[in-house]
C-alpha cells in the first residue's frame, strides 16, 4: 500500500511538473549556462557571473514554490487539485516532490556538474574563484543546498499560510529577510550592548542565510559542512510543519489573503522586531519608529481587503504599540540580566589549550589608523586557564570598561602631540577575546567587546587605568604578557597610513 | 449512494475584516441514490456550487456529514476516485492541449479510458493537440466534459457544465453525457440555473434558497405537489383568506374581476377535497412546471419579488 502511494505521489508529481514547463525550461537554461561558466578557471569574472546565475536560480524558488502550490491562492485551480483521488498527505508530498523536479534537482544536478568541471580544470591550472579542494567544493555545493532548501521552505510555508498570490509572494520575502537578519542582530545588539559581548551566537550559524556570513567566520570547512547540514534539518522541519497547517486547508480559504491570522500577527511582530534591532540602542532609533509605523500601516491596509475606518488604524496603531511594548520588555530582560546571561558565557568548557586575549586599541577621527595598542594576557600561550580564572579576568576588564564606566578612565579619548606639535585625539576601546581552539587550528572563540559607540562614553584613557587592570588580573593569577604591549605607528612620514 | 446530512458550511470574513461568517448552506439534508441524474437548482448564491464542492472534497465539511457509498468524501482518495468534478470555469485548463489534459488526469485516475477519449474526441470532432486557449468557451467546456466522461468515475459533477454551449451543442453534450452515464449505470449531478435543461436532463432534483433545501426529490413527485388553481365566482371573488381557511397553503395569489389564480402546494386530490367547500362557477387546476414552481417557490422566500413583478 505504501509503496503504491509513493508511486502514486511520483506519478502525480511528475504530471504536475508538466504544467510548469515554462519554469523547468527557465531553471535548466539558466543553469546550464552557470554550470558552464564555472568551468572557465582564470575568468574570474565570468565565474562570478556563474555564481550570480545560480544564486539567480535559488530564489526563483520563490515563484516555482509559489507556482507549486498555485492551488492555495487560485480557486479554480483549487476546485480541481483538491477534487482529485489523493489524500492531503498524498498531494502536499506530490507537489513537494513536483518542486524538486523543477527546482531543487535542476540546481543540484547543475551544481554537481558546474562545481565538478571547476575541479577537474582547476586541477589543470590555477586561479578558481574559489579554493577548489573536493571539501571547499562540498562545502560551496552543501550551503547552496541549504540556502535553496530556506528560499523553497519559507515559501511554501508562508503560501500554506496565505490564500492569495501576492501575499504568499511578498510575506514569503518579508519572512526571508526577517528570519534572517532579526535574530542575529537582536542578539548582537542585546550581547554587545548588554553583555558586552560581540562574538557570532551559535544559533545563527545553523541558520538561514546568516549561515553563509557565518561561514565566513573563520569556520573550518568541516564546520561550515556541518551547519548546512543543520539547516537543511531546519528547512525540513519548517516543511514538515508547512505540512501541519497545508492539511488544514480546503478551498474555503483561497482568496483570502491570510489563511491563518496568526500567521500574520507574528510576521508583522517579526518585521517590527527586525527593523526596531537594527537601530536600538543607536541614536537613529526615532527613525526606527517612524519606518516600522509606515511599514506596519502599509501591509495592514494591503492586506486588509475591507472598508478602512478610523477605528481599524487605532486598532492598528495599538497592535503596534504592543508588539513595540514586547520588543521593549525583551530588550528590559537584555538589560537586567547581562545580556541573558551572555556576559556570565564561558565558550570554553571542556576546551583543549585555552588562552585569552585583550587588546586596547585605538581609533578614530581621521588618525585612527596611524596608532594601535596592543595588549595581550597569556597570548599565543596554551595554558589552561580554569573557569575562574576566566571569570575573574573579565570581572576585572568588565569593571575597567563596563560597570565603571562613570568613572572618567577608562574608555573615552586620548589626546596627544605628533612630532609637529599638532594634537589628536583617539578614541579607544577594550576587545577581549576567548579563544576555544578546535580541530584544525581553528579557533571559536567569545568576543567580549567595550566599545565606547555602543556605551556613548567620553570620557580620558590614561595609560595608568591599563596598567593598574594587568596589575589586578596578574594579582588573579593570570600572567599578563606585557612584553606586547607596544605602539604601533603605522603612518608614514607624510601622514600617510602604510601597513 | 450519497448521503448529505445536516451539513452547513460557514464563510468566515476574508482577510482581516472581522465580524459574522456568511452561511452558504445550511442543515441540508438529502440522499441522491445510485444511478440518477439529479440536478441542484437555486438562485443566484444559492449554495449549489457551495454543496457541490463538498460533495466532491473540495470543502471541508465542518457540520454534518456527506457520505459517498458510505465513506466520508473529505481527505479520502478512494472516496474522490469516484469523483469527477467539473467547476463553472474552464481557464484553468487553457495551458493544455486536449492530449495534454488526458495525460494529466490519466494520472490521477487509474481509471481512465483512451478509448471513451478517442471516441468522444473524434464525436465532437475536437483537435487535441491544440492548446485549450484557442479553443472557444464552448469547445473548452465539451473538452472538460470529454475528460469527466473518460476518467469512468462512478459519480460525475457538473457544475453549470453547459454555460457558453450553442443550443445545437447543448444538445449534442447532453446526449453524449446521458448515453455514457446510462451504459455504465454512473450518477450524474448536475447544477444550473436553468430550470427547464435540469427539467428535461434529470430525474431528480432539489431547491435550495439562501442555503437552506426548499424541496427536493424525483422531477414528476415534485410536480405534483403544486398547481396551479383558476376558480370563477360570480359576484363576489374567492378571497386568499377563504382559500387559507381551508387549508390551503398559498404561494401566490391573483384576481382579475371575478377571476382568481393561485399557486398552491399540495397534490391535485388534497386540493380537490380542500376546494369543495369553496362554491365556484368554475374550477381548474393546471399543473406547473418545474419553471413555474422554481419561481413561485422563490418569489414565496421574497427572491427577485420586484424584479418578478
Amino acid at each position: 500500500m505504501a509503496s503504491l502511494s509513493l508511486s502514486k505521489i511520483n506519478k502525480t508529481a511528475l504530471a504536475e511538473r508538466r504544467t510548469h514547463k515554462k519554469i523547468s525550461m527557465i531553471m535548466n537554461i539558466m543553469l546550464a549556462v552557470a554550470a558552464l561558466l564555472l568551468w572557465l578557471v582564470g575568468s574570474n569574472g565570468l565565474q562570478i557571473l556563474g555564481i550570480f546565475l545560480f544564486c539567480v536560480g535559488m530564489g526563483i524558488g520563490v515563484i516555482a514554490s509559489v507556482s507549486v502550490f498555485r492551488e492555495l491562492t487560485n480557486s479554480q485551480l483549487c476546485d480541481v487539485k483538491m477534487s482529485l483521488p489523493m489524500s492531503n498527505l498524498e498531494r502536499y508530498l506530490s507537489r513537494l516532490l513536483t518542486l524538486c523536479y523543477i527546482h531543487v534537482f535542476p540546481l543540484m544536478a547543475y551544481g554537481i556538474v558546474g562545481l565538478g568541471g571547476m575541479y577537474f580544470f582547476d586541477k589543470l591550472s590555477d586561479g578558481a574563484i574559489l579554493g577548489s579542494t573536493f571539501v571547499d567544493l562540498v562545502t560551496v555545493y552543501l550551503v547552496m543546498l541549504a540556502m535553496t532548501l530556506f528560499i523553497d521552505g519559507i515559501t511554501v510555508f508562508c503560501t500554506t499560510c496565505c490564500g492569495a498570490l501576492a501575499e504568499s509572494v511578498y510575506f514569503s520575502i518579508i519572512a526571508m529577510g526577517c528570519l534572517s537578519v532579526a535574530p542575529g542582530v537582536m542578539y548582537y545588539r542585546i550581547a554587545n550592548a548588554f553583555g558586552g559581548m560581540s562574538n557570532v551566537p551559535e544559533f545563527i550559524k545553523y541558520w538561514t542565510f546568516s549561515a553563509v556570513l557565518a561561514a565566513e567566520d573563520s569556520m573550518s570547512d568541516w564546520e561550515i559542512i556541518y551547519h548546512q547540514l543543520i539547516s537543511i534539518l531546519i528547512s525540513c522541519l519548517l516543511l514538515a510543519v508547512a505540512y501541519l497547517i497545508f492539511k488544514r486547508r480546503d478551498a474555503s480559504s483561497v482568496g483570502d489573503p491570510i489563511a491563518f491570522k496568526l500567521f500574520f500577527e507574528l510576521i508583522m511582530a517579526l518585521g517590527v522586531f527586525t527593523v526596531y534591532s537594527a537601530f536600538i540602542c543607536t541614536s537613529e532609533m526615532k527613525i526606527g519608529v517612524i519606518l516600522t509605523t509606515v511599514i506596519y500601516l502599509v501591509i495592514n491596509i494591503i492586506v486588509i481587503r475591507a472598508k478602512i475606518s478610523i477605528k481599524r488604524v487605532a486598532v492598528w496603531l495599538l497592535k503596534l504599540a504592543a508588539t513595540s511594548a514586547a520588543f521593549m520588555v525583551i530588550v528590559f530582560a537584555g538589560f537586567m540580566t547581562d545580556g541573558f546571561g551572555i556576559y556570565n558565557y564561558m565558550p570554553i568548557r571542556s576546551m583543549n589549550g585555552n588562552s585569552i586575549e585583550i587588546q586596547c586599541t585605538l581609533s578614530g577621527e581621521d588618525k585612527s589608523t596611524y596608532y594601535s595598542t596592543y595588549n595581550g594576557i597569556g597570548d599565543g600561550v596554551n595554558e589552561e586557564l580554569s573557569d575562574e580564572q576566566i571569570r575573574e579576568a573579565l570581572r576585572i576588564v568588565r569593571k575597567y570598561g563596563i560597570t565603571d564606566k562613570t568613572s572618567d578612565r577608562f574608555f573615552g579619548k586620548v589626546s596627544g602631540n605628533d612630532d609637529w606639535g599638532s594634537s589628536y585625539e583617539y578614541n579607544c576601546y577594550v576587545n577581549v577575546e576567548i579563544y576555544k581552539h578546535v580541530k584544525k587550528n581553528a579557533k571559536e572563540y567569545g568576543a567580549y567587546v567595550s566599545d565606547h559607540q555602543i556605551l556613548d562614553q567620553s570620557i580620558i584613557v590614561k595609560s595608568t587605568d591599563l596598567d593598574q587592570m594587568y596589575d589586578e588580573i596578574e594579582a588573579a593569577g593570570i600572567e599578563v604578557n606585557r612584553e606586547v604591549n607596544n605602539w604601533t605607528d603605522y603612518s608614514d612620514d607624510y601622514g600617510e597610513v602604510v601597513y | 449512494m450519497i448521503e448529505i446530512q445536516n451539513v452547513s458550511m460557514v464563510f468566515k470574513q476574508k482577510g482581516l475584516a472581522e465580524g459574522e461568517g456568511f452561511k452558504a448552506v445550511d442543515d441540508i439534508s438529502i440522499t441522491i441514490p445510485e444511478g440518477c441524474i439529479y440536478g441542484f437548482l437555486g438562485s443566484n448564491g444559492a449554495g449549489k456550487s457551495t454543496l457541490m464542492r463538498m460533495l466532491c472534497g473540495v470543502y471541508k465539511t465542518e457540520q454534518g456529514s456527506i457520505r459517498i457509498d458510505g465513506r466520508e468524501v473529505y481527505d479520502d482518495p478512494a472516496a474522490k476516485g469516484d469523483i469527477f468534478f467539473v467547476n463553472d470555469e474552464t481557464v484553468q485548463f487553457t495551458a493544455f492541449t486536449l492530449d495534454g489534459l488526458r495525460k494529466y488526469y490519466k494520472s490521477y485516475y487509474p481509471t481512465f479510458s483512451d478509448e471513451t477519449f478517442d471516441r468522444l474526441t473524434k464525436k465532437l470532432n475536437l483537435p487535441t493537440d491544440k492548446r485549450l486557449a484557442e479553443f472557444s468557451k464552448g469547445m473548452k467546456r465539451q473538452s472538460i466534459v470529454i475528460i469527466g466522461l473518460s476518467c469512468m468515475t462512478k459519480y460525475i459533477m457538473l457544475d453549470e457544465a453547459f454555460d457558453g454551449l450553442d443550443p445545437a451543442m447543448r444538445k449534442v453534450v447532453k446526449n453524449m453525457i446521458v448515453d455514457e452515464m446510462i451504459d455504465r449505470q454512473a450518477t450524474l449531478i448536475v447544477s444550473s440555473h436553468n430550470v427547464a435543461e435540469i427539467n428535461e436532463l434529470c430525474d431528480r432534483a432539489m431547491l435550495i434558497h439562501k442555503g437552506k433545501l426548499v424541496f427536493s426529490g424525483e422531477i414528476d413527485e415534485i410536480q405534483s405537489g403544486f398547481r396551479k388553481i383558476q376558480l370563477a365566482r360570480a359576484g363576489l371573488p374567492v378571497s386568499r383568506e377563504e382559500l387559507e381557511e381551508q387549508g390551503l397553503e398559498i404561494m401566490q395569489y391573483s384576481s382579475l374581476g371575478s377571476v382568481i389564480q393561485a399557486v398552491v402546494r399540495g397534490t391535485e386530490d388534497d386540493i380537490m377535497r380542500k376546494l369543495s367547500a369553496i362554491k365556484t362557477d368554475i374550477t381548474e387546476l393546471i399543473p406547473l412546471t418545474l419553471e413555474e414552481i422554481f419561481i413561485y417557490e422563490l418569489e414565496a422566500r421574497g427572491y427577485g419579488i420586484t424584479e418578478l413583478k
